[in-house]
């Protein structure tokens, strides 16, 4: 895995300063951490190379880990986790992809 | 052993810039980061390079090797950990990441010489074979009966499913989870 420049920001607008300075101090690409599940992977396989890694796990999670589901369609947090998400009665529901179980 | 991550990584990404201009100290590529974080309810300061894995932290740095590297790519489930009781695959974890939460291994789960319910009920089901799958087995299967996902086989089939064994114990997985639920719902209450 390549090396990178790490930083946690607590608000939405502190990742978007991060995001800026990466970019300005040239650390190209930048990308937001939330699970990194795919993210890391990709990193250890080398196909995803950014310099920067903006942690955003900090960000309040009442307002960032929400699900919700209206007649716009569904809206996922940043912050909402894939198990979350399969977990969700809603959304089983809804956005069932296979008739199985 | 050089760890996977640092072994494949000779390349350091210039490191200045960002820093200049946040004026975050201690987040540069190339530089170890320094970082607190709470191992089986003990606080570690430690020092690492920043792309150190959960899992390599636990396994090369604080030597708690019950924590198994099977694929290290997510796909196995053997890596398995609890972060702040929520269960995360520790070789996709970005150590640094963990600054000030706690992490429960398998190192962590007996208390006072007392097996864990669930522990206790791997060996009762004979819920292994080779063993190497079984550390993140028993962390799953924690987390599971504690999000209220073991209450039938079904669901625990279910919710298991992140955590392979290729002995194929997994009838008697699923016995273990079955005994341990009420075991550890009881305790629980005390």
């Amino acid at each position: 895995m390549r090396s990178f420049s790490y930083e946690r920001v607590p608000t939405p607008a502190a990742a978007a300063k991060a995001a800026a300075a990466a970019t300005k101090g040239g650390l190209r690409p930048h990308h937001y951490l939330a699970g990194g599940t795919t993210l890391l992977d990709l990193m250890k396989l080398d196909v995803m190379r950014p310099q920067a890694i903006i942690d955003i796990n900090p960000l309040d999670a009442n307002s960032y880990g929400r699900i919700e589901i209206s007649q716009h369609g569904l809206r996922l947090g940043a912050l909402v986790r894939m198990g979350e998400a399969a977990d969700h009665p809603e959304i089983q529901a809804q956005y069932r992809s296979s008739p199985s179980r | 052993m050089a760890t996977v991550s640092t072994a494949a990584a000779p390349l350091l990404a210039r490191s200045s810039g960002a820093e200049a201009a946040t004026g975050q100290p201690g987040s540069t590529a190339g530089r170890p980061v320094d970082v607190t974080l709470t191992v089986n309810g003990q606080e570690r300061q430690l020092a690492f390079d920043v792309r150190t894995s959960l899992l390599d932290l636990l396994r090369e740095r604080l030597g708690l090797t019950g924590t198994k590297k099977g694929c290290d790519h997510g796909q196995c489930g053997a890596c398995t950990v609890l972060l702040n009781g929520r269960r995360v695959l520790s070789c996709l974890t970005l150590a640094v990441a963990t600054k000030g939460r706690e992490v429960t291994t398998i190192e962590g789960l007996a208390s006072n010489g007392t097996l864990h319910p669930m522990q206790q009920a791997f060996i009762d089901n004979d819920a292994f074979q080779c063993g190497y799958c079984t550390p993140g087995q028993i962390l799953s299967a924690v987390a599971c009966v504690n999000e209220g996902h073991a209450d039938n086989e079904a669901d625990i089939r279910e919710y298991m499913s992140g955590n392979l064994c290729r002995c194929a114990a997994y009838p008697n997985i699923v016995a273990a989870v079955k005994q341990a639920r009420p075991v550890m719902k009881t305790a629980s209450k005390d």
